[in-house]
């Protein structure tokens, strides 16, 4: 049924849509595909140069009183790593896909502000440069992804590269924040006619409800950052306790915004998930709206567990058996998710593609990374295992064998979409394993290595029995990882070449993206098809068994309440 | 199949049920934003205010002054409202007036703000002075901006309105603006009752 | 785990070990029923046609938002018993009641026993406690300049240390270490370039031992004589100490420098390490650490010192001998 024609071939290639051809049809674009793949290429740029960082830190840990880095080198390339990582890398591949995917997901032209779209990307690629500058700026921030006061001000650290940090992030924050209004706004104003938003692709509803925690989570963000800046360049107090200000606060603050910014770098990741499983497994997804509850109640609960990332400063055991409890709530809803999808996987007909086999992977991964992160939750473990390489394992389960994962299975289900060329399987596969092995390799031994005593973020350690062994052993696992994206990039860069041709609907997908051509047109669509149920394009090839006759358990109602759906 | 829609949603008429269009639906957001960011650098302040005893503090601030120009602000909040109204009647000059006396009262405000400003400075009270100086100046001053930043949109609306760009009844432009103006009027409600008014009641 | 040797910390590790455990159990079921789901599937696809369209189970969703959320609330219930178990409830006066007083600097430690008038640095030894109902020491925690975190797992939960806000602490010791194998620790929060030396060296002695220890401590150091060294001559020694900028940041007990900017280096001689955990204190290393320590460990503070080959000698003697 895949072949139905439903619009006719495009004949320009992907990167040259709209009037302008060349650098400045890039430049000046503010198409939302377009802005979507400038999102996702400048945070693989900038993962490459995070990942080379994180290579340079797995070296000087290779062995113990290695020599290789400076310790202030090391410090300056671990904050570097971190902040990169998640506020050039992870949040752009989550703003990237949604903003290429939303509208073609809800059948709209554009997404509602284009020009403010193109503001944001510029802003968050310029924050990026400005923050790298401050390497040829007289030294790299080496506060740490979050800068913790006292150690962040001026007293204690007299170069510019905490100012960068702060100018760099404040100015990326505001891209986000842009982007994040953005996509509430066209999801809630832009949808085709006749789609509810009780109807949308799962990944619209986690872009969705990602763009209000974004709206909410961003400000205490540029909140502390501005502080940070009074204090360093107007010798202002916010945070020197010298002169009455408070280093706690910094971390309330800091933790306000970092918890929730914790659910924007995984709630698309889950959309994701939700995407993919059911096309490989042929079957809707599993408790759509219990799926989509328990992504506003993640959400509604991350504003109130931040200080979860605060059991060791001292507050009092009510403070902390509040946070506890509310930390530990935030289990139940995903665990749901959890179980709707391995319920969506279950009774389907499966069909291992790379991108099926990364989406799985990461239902594995990202148990493991909530297994571990209930230790967190539970304040006397927490007590023992925050701040060593305990939480550096748990933490890169989450983002890296979390959202990472899903990415890549993202990468390999829409590719074909953006670029009309399929991505190779067999090679995928390889790049699949090679991943898989390199990314448990490099973190699962850094659990044992923070529960025998390993601090996190320090640039060398003792020769203590099996501390060299185990961090040898994860410094190859990394080696191994770096080569899996290595081959990734080189497959994506073959693909674009000489890729095979996709069609429209490669995987014979469900939702309405796949409606249109491959790579779609500059206005999207020329026709949409009718919209009754949550998998329009499967309606529309199953014209006798379409979604919006059935009831939950896959059985065709009788036709008076066939409307009601 | 019958039942193809055309795909041209950029002119598709808002889904029923949803009660503004996307301008308005984006100010809010984007004031959403602004609410948490004015709302914790307020935190900051009450909570040095509670903790840091040191001088000079709120009780260093001539209020009955503040309080003249703070009307300015308030009243200006009036007069934008009575813009909105002009438009809908569709009173072209109406609009250019009240649009001018707006930005005029907005003004007068942030003169206030800086006669304030150079008295503070002038008795060695600022940012780097203590807690009270670095929370005071970064939570009025980054509301002066704001103030600022809104001059400039309303005065940008008074020109496009004196060259006739707004016929009237209504103006998705003039409603943001109008929003964002009653934001930043907010905003100042909140701060000069927490740092002025209740000190010189002393109640806080 | 984590090799308890408090009554506080065996709480904790039990509790971690039983989490560890169950999150397995959590684990196993939940790939359990993925692997079926994907072997069954993986046959189905070989079938015609195409699998029922199930999208939704009202029943299933109640089971598992209950069952988590019940497995849940019966985890609170131990945490918060552990919570109090492990970190007792200090009283009000913890202030001035305080045994130990632990103070970080950037990037060391100081040790003040302001009950006995004794102060060290980097080596903490603690009196062993009686396994009775009591909470064990009292010990009240702050730093100079940055955040810092005191971490011993065998010993306790760690916990952040502040400049600007006073944290407290019992620990309670019930086994005396090994002679040569104190507990080792941490810093835990970053505090700058050499984060990673602020190791922590925990000796636990029986009671007539730490008396001892005290007692040595509170000692003006030994009178030294020329004699007695046949590497250097430890009365130079001390005058190339007082003479030269030593005195402005080390303080040695009986002596006039009384500085208290940088480590306390009374009874130096006795400590196992130099640096807060980087090399083994011998007099070669000593020697190094006096001419380049930031050859040793960058960023540092100490500037090197150029002395004469006679002057270094005799220093290191000086200090060496202070047991």
């Amino acid at each position: 049924m895949s072949d139905v024609p439903l619009v006719p071939e495009i004949k320009k290639p992907f990167y040259r849509l709209g009037e302008k051809e060349g650098l400045m049809s890039w430049v000046a674009t503010v198409d939302h595909k377009l802005l979507g793949l400038m999102y996702m290429a400048s945070a693989f740029l900038f993962f490459v140069v995070g990942g080379l960082e994180a290579l340079l830190m797995r070296i000087q840990l290779g062995t113990a009183r290695n020599t290789f880095l400076s310790p202030e080198i090391y410090n300056q390339i671990f904050t570097m790593h971190g902040t990169t990582m998640v506020f050039l890398v992870v949040i752009p591949l989550m703003l990237g896909s949604g903003i290429y995917l939303v509208p073609l997901m809800i059948g709209a032209r554009d997404m509602a502000f284009p020009r403010l779209n193109a503001l944001g990307f510029w802003l968050l690629f310029f924050g990026g440069l400005l923050l790298y500058y401050s390497f040829v700026a007289g030294g790299a921030p080496n506060g740490g992804w979050f800068s913790y006061a006292p150690y962040s001000e001026r007293a204690f650290n007299t170069t510019y590269g905490i100012d960068y940090w702060a100018l760099g992030l404040f100015v990326q924050g505001i891209g986000t924040t842009l982007a994040g209004i953005n996509f509430v706004v066209t999801i809630l104003a832009m949808r085709a006619p006749g789609m509810k938003l009780t109807q949308v692709p799962m990944f619209v509803w986690t872009t969705f409800i990602n763009g209000f925690l974004i709206i909410g989570a961003l400000p205490p963000l540029n909140a502390a950052l501005v502080m940070l800046l009074v204090d360093r360049r107007l010798n202002g107090h916010f945070f020197t306790p010298e002169s009455g200000g408070s280093s706690v606060l910094w971390q309330h603050y800091f933790w306000a915004f970092g918890h929730p910014e914790v659910y924007i770098m995984v709630l698309p990741a889950f959309g994701m998930i939700s995407e993919v499983l059911p096309v490989f497994s042929r079957k809707p997804l599993f408790g759509y709206n219990a799926v989509a509850i328990s992504t506003i109640a993640i959400a509604f609960l991350s504003y109130a567990v931040y200080a979860h990332h605060m059991f060791a400063v001292g507050l009092g055991p009510g403070f902390e058996a509040f946070f506890a409890a509310a930390t530990a709530l935030i289990a139940v809803p995903t665990g749901i998710k959890i179980f709707n999808w391995v319920f969506t996987v279950w009774g389907g007909k499966v069909r291992f593609t790379t991108a099926m086999l990364y989406c799985i992977s990461f239902l594995f991964l990202f148990t493991i990374g909530g297994i571990s992160g209930v230790t967190f939750a539970i304040v006397p473990t927490d007590w023992q295992s925050t701040d060593t390489y305990y939480l550096v394992a748990h933490m890169h389960y989450v983002l890296f064998g979390g959202t990472f994962f899903a990415v890549s299975g993202g990468i390999y289900y829409w590719f074909p979409k953006a670029t009309g060329r399929l991505l190779s399987e067999r090679h995928g596969k390889i790049q699949y394993i090679l991943t898989f092995v390199g990314f448990n390799m490099t973190f699962f031994i850094q659990h044992f290595l923070g529960l025998m005593g390993m601090p996190r973020r320090v640039y060398t350690y003792p020769d203590y029995p099996l501390w060299g062994l185990f961090n040898l052993i994860s410094t190859i696992g990394a080696f191994i990882l770096a080569f899996a994206i290595l081959y990734l990039l080189i497959m994506i860069w073959w693909a674009l070449r000489k890729g095979e041709r996709a069609g429209d609907d490669p995987w014979d997908a469900f939702t309405l993206e796949w409606a249109t051509s491959s790579p779609p047109p500059i206005q999207n669509f020329d026709i949409i098809p009718p919209i009754r149920s949550r998998r329009p394009l499967w309606d529309w090839k199953h014209p006798e068994d379409p979604d919006w006759k059935r009831d939950q358990s896959g059985k065709q109602m009788s036709m008076q309440r066939s409307d009601e759906v | 199949m019958s039942v193809t829609a055309h795909a041209d949603t950029t002119v598709h008429p808002n889904e029923p049920g949803t009660p503004m269009g996307k301008p308005e639906l984006g100010i809010l957001a984007f004031l959403g934003t602004e609410a948490v960011f004015f709302g914790l650098l307020i935190l900051s302040y009450v909570y040095f205010r509670a903790t840091d005893n040191s001088t000079p503090n709120a009780h260093v601030l001539d209020v009955p002054r503040t309080f003249i120009f703070s009307l300015c602000l308030f009243a200006s909040s009036g007069t934008v409202v009575l813009a909105e109204r002009a438009l809908k009647r569709g009173n072209r000059r109406g609009l250019v007036l009240w649009l001018i006396i707006t930005v005029l009262l907005g003004l007068t405000f942030l003169a206030g703000q800086g006669w304030e400003y150079a008295e503070l400075f002038g008795e060695n009270i600022t940012p780097s002075r203590n807690t009270f100086g670095t929370s005071f100046f970064t939570m009025t001053g980054f509301h002066g901006l704001h103030v600022f930043g809104g001059l400039v949109m309303l005065s940008t609306l008074t020109g496009l309105a004196a060259a006739g760009d707004f016929k009237g009844p209504h103006s998705a432009a003039v409603t943001c603006v109008s929003w964002y103006w009653h934001f930043v009027d907010m905003v100042w409600v909140v701060i000069f009752t927490l740092v002025y008014a209740l000190p010189y009641l002393g109640i806080l | 785990m984590f090799d308890p040797i408090s009554p506080h910390e065996k709480d904790i590790s039990d509790l971690f070990i039983f989490v560890l455990i169950l999150g397995g159990v959590v684990f196993s079921l939940v790939s359990g029923l993925l692997i079926y789901a994907l072997i069954t599937g993986r046959r189905r696809s070989r079938q015609q046609g195409l699998p029922p369209q199930v999208s939704g189970n009202t029943k299933l969703e109640f089971a598992w938002t209950a069952a988590p959320a019940a497995l849940l609330i019966a985890l609170f219930i131990p945490t918060v018993m552990v919570m109090n178990s492990s970190d007792p409830a200090k009283p009000a006066n913890a202030n001035a009641a305080a045994d130990v007083v632990i103070i970080g600097h950037q990037w060391w430690w100081e040790y003040q026993y302001p009950k006995q008038g004794v102060i060290t640095a980097n080596e903490l030894h603690l009196p062993v406690q009686p396994a009775d109902n009591s909470n064990g020491l009292l010990i009240h925690l702050k730093s100079a300049d940055v955040q810092h975190d005191f971490w011993v797992p065998a010993l306790s939960r760690k916990i952040d240390i502040y400049p600007d806000k006073d944290n407290y602490l019992y620990f309670k010791p019930t086994t005396v270490t090994p002679q040569g194998q104190p507990l080792v620790g941490a810093c835990a929060e970053y505090c700058g370039a050499q984060h990673a030396w602020m190791r922590i060296n925990v000796i636990v002695q029986s009671q007539a031992d730490f008396d001892s220890w005290i007692a040595s401590q509170k000692v003006p150091q030994a009178k030294t004589t020329a004699t007695n060294s046949a590497q250097g001559d430890p009365v130079r020694g001390e005058q190339v100490f007082l003479n030269n900028t030593c005195i402005n940041c080390h303080a040695i007990s009986g002596t006039t420098a009384n500085s208290n900017i940088a480590p306390n280096l009374t009874h130096l001689g006795s400590r196992a390490t130099l640096g807060t955990g980087i090399i083994e204190n011998t007099p070669p290393n000593l020697k190094r650490w006096i001419t380049d320590p930031n050859a040793i460990k960058p960023g540092l503070r100490m500037p090197g010192y150029s002395l004469s080959q006679q002057d270094l000698n005799d220093l290191v003697a000086y200090l060496e001998e202070q047991k």
